[in-house]
């Protein structure tokens, strides 16, 4: 993508943004941070931050076909869909290489939304094509605001929404004059708001007025990388390279460990037969460091063998120390186990990381 | 619905009805299921009675020795007309070279046109039947891969990118020469077409190498042995029955439907139609994968062949072509080229591309007394013909006829009838096609569905009448139904 262009909250974010700092996702432009990296993050952990997450790539798959068409396509059966929920699932090449991992939503009965944090365009409208049904990029049409944190509900409350809603689902809402969709989709608990292009400094505005009482701040890309971090969910193009082709076999979804995404009961999805013949031999796990934070993608040791390598890594406010993301072969997997990084001791432990934080007047 | 069998085999083509046999032999039930009547492109026409023509080409130079001595045929009637035909070219001065067997005397042949050639062709029949040798087992039989011989790894890796016209174009300088050679080529343009030589070169007729055959009363006879064979075997052969979908549960097969509405149950499906067809019309949309069904879509062929049958109520062949050869009229190699340009536009290329057999000048038989039989294969037509196949066909038997008169006399006058079969090209892979003459025979019969195998000349590494590929697709399906493969 060659453009570079602003979110439907830019103008609200360009004035929060203080120190003028700002990085490109998927093509957008966010703010990095808003003053501080890890307040924000604290924030999302004790209080309530709310991000703009409109640089998520979202397309609209609708048609006659389009159950039939995304049965195919994703690991899950969206046969089990209602109306007003969603899942995560993978997208696989042919020999069973993932090649994306996202949110399923259906809107109706021929109407589903898929949300990813990597686009992939091409591979999924040329097999739409196979179908008849179109997809359409619905990321300049709409801006969506997550607002995490343990008072995130009683934000929404406080602005006037009803915050009764499962994790995993959505609800169109008529708030105030706009039409809004609110949703639970992400891992770190909160909810996601989102709303057309043109409304969307009205909702920045009536949400920060909510939130005001709650000392909701906006939080920037580097604060909620540290809690996508936090979460242990590995992210395509940032933990693992997706595989790009249609036939390759890597990354596995079992060497990912992204396994519990597939549905053992879904039995034609695309990838389906030759997974048959994948077995697991890595393990995604987190590790903890004692020292400095690790440069991202390092080799790691077990005595003097190599056993696997790093993935992103970060200083997490809440934990206090270094966290990483790591692909480890089978036997260097277990709890506790320490490995070498770059000249210091990492020890292997459990993900999340960190749980999503309690949901404060649920 | 109906019963179900241990295995289905769509098409009663020679790989099909091969594919029945060896898997009644290992004891499973098989329905065989035809559209029109068993055969194939070896099938009798039935318009044509008393003819002997088949639908496709007369001669036969890829059976599968193995199939021919485990299913006992030569005991069970199979027997050749010819078991090795010389190769005629006319040259452009209207004199015909003759190419047989034995490369001294061939040598000696074109040293008449050209001293160069004639030292050369010596050397290009060694390399290349040297390396079809050793190439044999890989595209034969169960050899993991492409192996050759030290000295001989370093050819196979240039030929594999190296097309028929370059690498004849390395050793011939006559032109008429290796526009002939290149006809066994098929598209003989292609990147990695010279492999298509060897693959030639490593058939085996009658235990010659590289031999071109007539079996005696002409191919339907052979399929007609083969037809009596599996009814005696016990395998169900129901004609006038068109598959029209695959009945999937997930990735595995569960049965065939029928164009009449009826389901038949099985846990294996042999078809012996093109990777395309089975794939892309018999499956649900994309079952293949994504990306394989795109490479197939894509990979449709813009080429396809015809057979002409002339009949004709006086001897007549092409002067000083001996009555046993076999005559391949191209007559320059860039004609090829001009043919790649054409058919992608849908035209009827201006040089056609011809073999020329005379099945009653070795076999009376083929026609009743007193009639005479020109069989000609057209290679390089276009597969979606711009003005319609109708229209095409007709235009393709005029001009396919006189450029034969040119070299016969009087053909016009003599002929009786004319027999026309143009193959659907969409239903066929691609005419020629790297990757599918370099990959191991597994790759070429499994499919991306559990239970599906391919056993149709689709799956030999080029399109011919063999049977091989219907022999190792029954070993392939006899191991997915044996009880310890079973899930």
């Amino acid at each position: 993508m060659t453009d570079v262009l602003a979110t439907p909250f830019h103008a609200r974010a360009s004035a929060a943004n203080r120190f003028n700092r700002w990085k490109l996702r998927n093509g957008w432009t966010l703010a990095a941070d808003y003053g501080s990296v890890q307040d924000e993050a604290i924030a999302a952990r004790l209080n309530c931050a709310a991000a703009d997450i409109s640089w998520r790539w979202r397309i609209a798959i609708e048609g006659r076909r389009a159950e039939e068409f995304l049965s195919r396509l994703v690991t899950r059966d969206p046969a089990r869909l209602a109306p007003g929920t969603a899942f995560k699932a993978l997208w696989l090449n042919d020999h069973g290489g993932v090649r994306g991992a996202g949110v399923i939503a259906r809107y109706g009965r021929e109407s589903f939304r898929l949300i990813s944090t990597a686009a992939d365009l091409c591979w999924i409208a040329q097999a739409a094509a196979l179908f008849d049904v179109p997809v359409r990029d619905i990321g300049p049409e709409e801006g969506g605001l997550a607002i995490a944190g343990p008072y995130a509900r009683r934000v929404v409350e406080a602005a006037g929404l009803d915050p009764a809603l499962e994790p995993s689902n959505f609800r169109k809402i008529f708030w105030r004059g706009l039409d809004v969709t609110l949703s639970r989709f992400g891992e770190h608990g909160g909810y996601e708001l989102w709303c057309k292009a043109d409304d969307a400094s009205i909702v920045w505005d009536r949400i920060a007025k909510a939130g005001a009482e709650y000392a909701l701040r906006p939080a920037g890309l580097d604060a909620m990388a540290i809690l996508d971090l936090e979460a242990g969910v590995p992210r395509p193009e940032r933990d693992y390279e997706p595989a790009r082709d249609g036939f390759g076999a890597e990354p596995s979804p079992f060497d990912l460990g992204l396994e519990s995404l597939i549905d053992d009961l879904h039995k034609l999805f695309n990838g389906r037969a030759a997974l048959r013949g994948i077995r697991k031999t890595k393990a995604r796990v987190g590790l903890e460091f004692d020292g400095e934070t690790p440069m991202p993608h390092m080799p790691l040791l077990k005595g003097t063998g190599p056993v696997g390598r790093t993935w992103s890594s970060l200083y997490s406010p809440s934990l206090r120390g270094a966290i990483a993301l790591a692909q480890v072969n089978l036997d260097a997997a277990a709890l506790g186990t320490e490995l070498v990084c770059g000249g210091q001791i990492a020890r292997v432990c459990a993900l999340p990381f960190l749980p999503v934080p309690d949901s404060i007047g649920e | 619905m109906r019963g179900s069998a241990d295995a289905i085999v769509i098409g009663g083509g020679v790989g099909g009805l091969v594919a029945s046999l060896y898997l009644r032999r290992a004891g499973r039930s098989v329905l065989l299921l035809e559209a029109d009547t068993p055969g194939g492109v070896c099938r009798a026409i039935p318009s044509t009675a008393g003819l002997n023509v088949t639908g496709g080409a007369t001669t036969l130079f890829a059976m599968d020795p193995r199939m021919i001595d485990e299913l006992d045929l030569l005991n069970r009637g199979l027997t050749f007309a010819i078991r090795d035909m010389p190769l005629a070219i006319p040259w452009p001065n209207g004199k015909m070279l003759l190419l047989g067997r034995d490369p001294d005397q061939a040598a000696q042949a074109i040293a008449a046109y050209s001293a160069t050639d004639a030292q050369n062709y010596k050397r290009y029949r060694r390399e290349l039947f040297a390396l079809a040798r050793a190439l044999r087992p890989w595209w034969w039989e169960d050899a993991p891969g492409p192996v050759a011989p030290r000295n001989a790894r370093a050819l196979l890796e240039r030929l594999e990118a190296t097309s028929a016209a370059a690498y004849l174009n390395g050793w011939f300088e006559s032109d008429a020469l290796k526009a002939a050679l290149a006809f066994d080529a098929v598209a003989p343009y292609e990147p990695g077409s010279a492999l298509a030589l060897v693959w030639r070169a490593a058939q085996e007729m009658c235990g010659l190498q590289g031999a071109l055959a007539i079996p005696k009363g002409g191919p339907a006879a052979f399929a007609s042995i083969l037809i009596a064979l599996a009814k005696a075997s016990g395998v169900e052969i129901r004609t006038g029955a068109q598959a029209t979908r695959l009945i999937l549960d997930g990735a595995e097969v569960q049965g065939v439907e029928l164009k009449s509405g009826e389901k038949v149950l099985s846990r294996c499906v042999l078809s012996s139609l093109s990777r395309r067809a089975t794939l892309l019309d018999l499956a649900p949309t994309a079952s293949a994968g994504f990306a394989e069904t795109q490479r197939l879509t894509r990979s449709a062929p813009h080429t396809g062949e015809a057979h002409i049958t002339l009949v004709l109520d006086a001897a007549s062949d092409l002067d000083g072509m001996p009555a046993n050869a076999r005559a391949l009229i191209a007559e320059r190699l860039d004609g090829w080229l001009d043919i790649d340009a054409s058919t992608r536009l849908g035209l009827l290329p201006d040089e056609l591309m011809m073999e020329v057999v005379v099945p009653t000048a070795i076999e009376p038989e083929f026609a009743r007394a007193g009639q005479h039989v020109l069989s000609i294969t057209v290679r390089g037509l276009p597969a979606a013909p711009e003005e319609g196949r109708a229209a095409l066909s007709k235009r393709l038997a005029e001009r396919g006829v006189s450029a034969l008169e040119c070299r016969m006399k009087n053909l016009r006058a003599h002929i009786t009838g004319i027999h026309f079969d143009l193959p659907d090209a969409s239903t066929r892979d691609s005419e020629f096609s790297v990757s599918r003459i370099l990959s191991p025979y597994r790759a070429r019969i499994a499919t991306p569905l559990n239970g599906l195998f391919l056993c149709g000349s689709a799956a030999e590494p080029m399109d011919a009448v063999s049977g091989r590929a219907g022999r190792l697709a029954a070993g392939m399906a006899q191991r997915w139904l044996s009880p310890e493969v079973s899930p």
